[in-house]
């Protein structure tokens, strides 16, 4: 559901990218991450992608490339570190409430140039 | 070529929301964002919760985030506050309130007198979990006609929230509504969450709610 206001931040980011780097030559491939806790939906980023490309003609041949980061916590407690696959945020050794140190941000990545 | 960039998509927000604590700070104003699915019983809740505030010397000031409707504004005009009323669209528009639209409320509040302010975010559980909108504290609804598993289903709300609210306890029987696997699920997500049930209607939890809300409020301003 939020995918279009977080694709109009990659937009403006791409913006800045493209002025601070000179580039004049079409842009191929855009690489955005995005952690599992941030619950995005690809297909719907690929969209509104589609969408804003259209806009801007360095951008219109680019094809997104989207990664999503693992969720990794560490426990406050006894410190364990692991990967997460289920919504529970309590440490699987000792109990304790663990914090995430992975998988719950999101950025534009690099791009690829002709 | 490839050019390395590594930004975050949200900075801009960020930026707003660090604002928004900013202005606040500078007036000692404090911030609560109450976040729910549609129905949870945000405005309600708010109903109840604002004269016990002003009983207790607090003078609240309401950022109401309707998609299309001033209806939420309306019912909270007896109160008799200050509110401001974030409408995007007829048919529906923004999914959640990002900072740059509390920035907004905070200028066009700016003379009245506010101690603390209450933001009733849009009814979704997803995007405004995403967006910082520059409060002290998140609170999330979760209302017990609600199923058990929602803090499951949607982790990242209750993950940002310190607060959780279990409402309308008062039909919680109704409904066989299994209010201590609601809690274990909430603490399941964020082990330290703290947890109030209350009922609008009944009244129900509504002071202890208000006590902890004070609390914070106080020590914000220390």
């Amino acid at each position: 559901m939020h995918e279009m206001g977080i694709m109009q931040g990659v937009f403006q980011q791409l913006q800045e990218v493209i002025k601070e780097n000179q580039v004049t030559r079409r842009i191929e491939k855009v690489f955005f991450k995005v952690g599992r806790l941030n619950a995005v939906l690809p297909d719907s980023l690929q969209f509104y992608f589609s969408v804003f490309q259209k806009e801007n003609d360095l951008l219109s041949s680019a094809i997104l490339e989207i990664e999503i980061i693992d969720l990794q916590v560490r426990c406050k407690k006894c410190s364990a570190q692991y990967a997460l696959s289920e919504p529970v945020f309590i440490c699987s050794y000792c109990g304790g409430a663990v914090e995430v140190i992975a998988g719950d941000k999101m950025w534009l990545d690099s791009i690829e140039i002709e | 070529m490839e050019i390395k960039i590594v930004k975050n998509v949200k900075a801009e927000n960020e930026v707003q929301a660090s604002e928004v604590r900013q202005k606040r700070k500078l007036k000692n104003q404090s911030m609560f964002n109450f976040m729910s699915s549609p129905g949870s019983g945000k405005t309600t809740l708010l109903q109840k919760i604002i004269p016990r505030l002003q009983e207790k010397k607090i003078r609240p000031a309401v950022i109401e985030g309707d998609i299309s409707t001033a209806n939420d504004a309306k019912k909270l005009q007896p109160l008799n506050i200050p509110i401001s009323l974030i409408n995007t669209d007829a048919f529906g528009g923004d999914c959640h309130l990002g900072a740059h639209v509390i920035l907004e409320a905070l200028n066009i509040l700016h003379d009245d007198e506010i101690d603390m302010f209450l933001i009733e975010n849009v009814g979704n559980l997803v995007c405004p979990a995403e967006f910082d909108t520059g409060a002290d504290i998140n609170l999330v609804l979760f209302s017990v006609t609600e199923g058990e598993d929602k803090p499951l289903k949607y982790p990242l709300a209750f993950r940002v929230s310190s607060i959780a609210v279990i409402s309308k306890m008062d039909i919680a029987d109704v409904l066989e509504a299994d209010v201590e696997l609601m809690k274990k699920n909430i603490l399941q997500v964020n082990p330290e969450m703290k947890i109030f049930t209350v009922s609008a209607k009944s009244g129900e939890g509504l002071k202890n709610l208000c006590d902890y809300m004070l609390e914070k409020h106080k020590s914000f301003k220390e």
